[in-house]
């Protein structure tokens, strides 16, 4: 579905198996994606151009960083799209190895809960780009620049574009259909990282699942010998994932603690109409919960990769092999997470962490903030 | 010449035979790893036997070093040591353009550029073998540094006493901040170069010990990644004094008190040496030429590490290549334990070359820490000019890029130490021995990494916390910081007021 919206120029995703994928420069979708990307640098210039003239401030380059982290998401994704029929099949390869799903319903619950965050999400977020036109539409009719009211909307939401060129019909629908690109975006690349980490995370469900039907029997040791295989190739697969979208990760989190920020501060501001604040704690509302999301998300993988560790306690002392004695040091020593850059890695820790510097930062930023109206 | 010419064909041939046997030996006789200071002998064979490996053992702090200095009598009897009757601007052969791929080699011209300006003053940097080097107190390289170190803290001095004389702010130390680390960090690369003599006979020895290169290209991998990042580096710097002597003329030109343009700028260049002397021209020079040398350290200081991080990530990834060799496959303890052995003595480099130049990293860290908060907090400034704006903004980014790579390049030895346990991982059932179990402990409870004087490691995670740390400073000082205009001619003419003063003698 992404590739409607420019991201991810792969050919064959909805194929059965993973064999259908490949990815080309020259097939159709990638030069669709190309053509956006031009696109949206030229948008980006033109918005640098708009905000060079106000006084840079924490709060106006706020249209700027949403440009060039949308710009810089697209080339993480068309970088990805590139790995990613290998990394697919590499995929596959491990889900093959694991042991077998048990009835139906289990098969189906990845795919049944990974569409059900994506519709969420998604839904919530044309929600908020409803409200948003609104608020705008709103706004145009309240204090109108021109007599046309279409046109004085666009004036207002492609402002950047109307500071250089003059007023075309043509120009405001190519601007705005931009503008929803974007904001598609935006909100995918966070739903993307999530769904790579419900993904990652229910690969280690599958083998607790099947070590706690053993738990506190006797086993040989080569059932724990074939465990233990198969948890290393989760964690290879993991750092594999984590080197190809770390990139991804990293943007959507320092996207979403600076906009957090940002709208942490707004909302001092007196609203200047209903609609305008229903749009504005709507927003700032789902921005926090996406970012909640994604960062609980991603963290699962953590702690998802440490609940073999509580089963291999109840083996019994008969059977506590070396092989066991291995697994469990291994799993002790390892940290498997997904990393922004390997900067960072994700864990139920730094959710904590990032909460705090953004307090930090509020206290800070409240300081400078005057108060005004946000029109 | 023509006899010189043919003798150095005849040695160059006589030298592959040579080289050709004693590989022949090594195929032959299997290794001795210890014993052997000669490449051809330093290929492992697998698989080893038992009393072989006994022979292994983790570096010892005399062991290496006195094996070679002892072993020299038989140097003169071993054609792979014999000195080339050397000539000035002799022709090269392919032998002076083919790596053997240690770091001494790759390192050694880049130190003899670092020597004319007066760092490291160590002899014989780009001898063939390290054995050559040395250091003593009453060589010229030596007493070249020492005039540096000795000038540089005259101006030092100087510089603090103006620095004084003014209201003290977080910006107006920024010159004695500079000067000062330039003299710790000198005075610490003379303290280097005398340890670098023994510590660099030990990285070879290690190299040695270590796989060997598959190709010629894998040994040439290291002195590029090396050669590239000091000319990039060396390069930019330039460009950015350049930057900064075009802005101080236009500063000058513009707001010109003299009617001389030379003395207008020397005025601007060396400020705080006509704050105390009268103007004259050879002081001027002076005081330009010793900004350049201590511009130029700045940025080798920076360099440097980086240079010595990539060394020993070269180290760790010999290692690990050829670990990844044997992913999967059975190998008897022995090959473990042997393995196991070359990674710590890789580690043991690793800590004696952090304890010689953590010093050096400390300094590099702080200073760019420092210098980022100022020049951060300078941009809130208005610039005058667009002159004085591309300098500003050159030297900023410069600045940032400078630090980024410093602690990227640094970070990845850590990393890299890290690699060995997917090996380990994937060791199947039937090879798991104690030896391994003791090698994936040791990797996993280890931290490797270079030190800034043992107070922080330098990991991916510390440039997180760095930024972090920067945007907070940045926010309170921003608090209390007045933007002014940075080039403006008021605080220029109060200088040449207090020259004229002076000048006439009070």
């Amino acid at each position: 579905m992404a590739q409607c919206f420019c991201l991810m120029p792969v050919r064959g995703v909805l194929s059965k198996s993973v064999k259908g994928l490949s990815f080309r420069w020259l097939s159709f979708r990638t030069s669709y994606c190309l053509a956006y990307m031009a696109l949206t640098v030229a948008d980006s210039l033109l918005t640098l151009n708009l905000v060079r003239r106000a006084e840079l401030d924490v709060r106006n380059i706020e249209p700027m960083v949403f440009h060039t982290t949308i710009f810089l998401a697209s080339i993480g994704f068309l970088r990805l799209a590139s790995k990613w029929p290998k990394l697919m099949r590499r995929w596959q390869q491990v889900e093959r190895q694991l042991p077998a799903y048990r009835t139906w319903q289990e098969r189906g619950e990845l795919a049944k809960r990974i569409k059900t965050v994506t519709f969420v999400l998604i839904t919530m977020s044309l929600t908020e780009h409803l409200l948003s036109t609104i608020s705008a539409i709103h706004f145009a009719n309240y204090c109108p620049a021109t007599s046309d009211p279409i046109e004085s909307f666009f004036r207002n939401v492609v402002d950047q574009v109307f500071l250089v060129f003059n007023y075309s019909p043509w120009l405001a629908w190519l601007g705005k259909i931009e503008n929803i690109l974007l904001t598609f975006g935006w909100t995918y690349m966070d739903v993307f990282v999530l769904i790579i980490g419900i993904g990652l995370s229910s690969m280690f469900k599958r083998i607790k699942r099947q070590m706690e039907q053993h738990k506190g029997q006797a086993m040989p040791e080569s059932f724990w010998c074939e465990i233990r295989r198969q948890y290393m190739l989760i964690c290879d697969l993991i750092e594999e994932v984590d080197e190809a979208v770390s990139g991804i990760i990293m943007l959507s989190f320092a996207n979403n603690l600076y906009f957090v920020c940002i709208q942490c501060l707004k909302s001092i501001n007196t609203m200047p109409s209903i609609a305008h604040a229903i749009y504005f704690y709507f927003s700032f509302m789902f921005l926090l919960a996406r970012t909640l999301a994604v960062s609980l998300y991603l963290a699962e993988v953590n702690d998802r990769s440490r609940d073999p560790l509580a089963i291999l306690k109840y083996v019994p002392t008969n059977a506590y092999h070396i092989e066991v004695e291995r697994f469990a040091m291994e799993i002790n020593s390892m940290s498997v997470t997904m990393t922004g850059l390997r900067y960072f890695d994700i864990t139920r820790k730094l959710v904590l962490t990032v909460a705090g510097t953004i307090v930090t930062y509020e206290l800070v930023l409240i300081q400078f903030e005057n108060k005004g109206f946000l029109t | 010449m023509k006899l010189l010419n043919n003798f150095n064909t005849k040695l160059a041939k006589y030298r592959k035979n040579a080289k050709k046997f004693s590989k022949n030996i090594s195929t032959n006789v299997g290794t001795s790893l210890t014993t052997s200071h000669n490449d051809g002998l330093a290929s492992m064979k697998l698989p080893v036997t038992r009393p072989q490996a006994l022979r292994m053992q983790i570096i010892s702090d005399s062991d290496h070093y006195h094996s070679y200095f002892t072993s020299r009598t038989d140097v003169p009897n071993n054609e792979e040591y014999l000195e080339k009757p050397t000539k000035f601007l002799q022709k090269a052969t392919k032998d002076n353009f083919m790596y053997e791929g240690h770091f001494h080699e790759a390192v050694g011209k880049i130190l003899l550029i670092a020597q004319c300006f007066a760092m490291m003053p160590v002899r014989g940097v780009t001898s063939s073998h390290p054995r050559y080097l040395s250091f003593s107190w009453t060589h010229i390289r030596t007493i070249y540094c020492l005039i540096f170190i000795t000038c540089s803290a005259v101006d030092s001095i100087i510089a603090v006493y103006k620095v004084l004389n003014a209201p003290i702010t977080f910006n107006n130390i920024e010159p004695m901040i500079f000067r000062i680390a330039i003299l710790i960090v000198c005075v610490s690369a003379l303290n280097l170069a005398r340890k670098w003599p023994e510590l660099m006979v030990q990285w070879h020895s290690l190299e040695q010990q270590l796989p060997e290169y598959s190709s010629q290209k894998e040994k040439r991998r290291m002195a590029d990644k090396i050669r590239m990042v000091f000319f990039v580096g060396m390069i930019l710097s330039l460009a950015e004094h350049l930057l900064s002597v075009t802005q101080a003329i236009y500063f000058a030109a513009r707001c010109g008190a003299t009617d001389d343009p030379v003395k207008n700028f020397l005025l601007i260049a060396s400020d705080h040496l006509f704050y105390i002397f009268p103007y004259s021209y050879l002081l001027g020079w002076y005081g330009k030429l010793l900004n350049v040398m201590s511009t130029f350290i700045w940025n080798y200081m920076d360099v440097f590490v980086m240079i010595m991080s990539i060394g020993l990530t070269y180290m760790f990834k010999r290692v690990n290549e050829n670990l990844e060799k044997f992913k999967n496959k059975q190998m008897p303890a022995v090959f473990w334990a042997e393995r196991r052995v070359q990674y710590r003595n890789v580690c043991i480099l690793c800590e004696k070359v952090d304890n010689a130049i953590s010093m050096i990293t400390m300094v590099s860290f702080s200073n760019n820490l420092y210098f980022i908060c100022v020049q951060l907090l300078k941009s809130r400034n208005n610039m005058s000019s667009a002159v004085s704006m591309v300098y500003f903004y050159f030297s900023l980014v410069f600045l940032f890029l400078r630090s980024l790579a410093v602690s990227l390049y640094s970070a990845a030895i850590y990393d890299e130490s890290r690699k060995p346990l997917r090996v380990l991982r994937s060791v199947p059932k039937e090879s798991w021995c104690l030896e391994v179990k003791r090698f994936a402990t040791e990797i996993s409870s280890d931290l490797v990494a270079l030190s800034g004087m043992k107070f922080f490691h330098l990991t991916r995670k510390l440039v997180l916390s760095v930024a972090g740390t920067i945007v907070t400073y940045e926010l309170v000082l921003i608090q209390f910081y007045e933007p002014t205009d940075l080039w403006d001619c008021k605080s220029l003419l109060k200088n040449f007021k207090h020259q004229k003063l002076l000048a006439s003698g009070k």
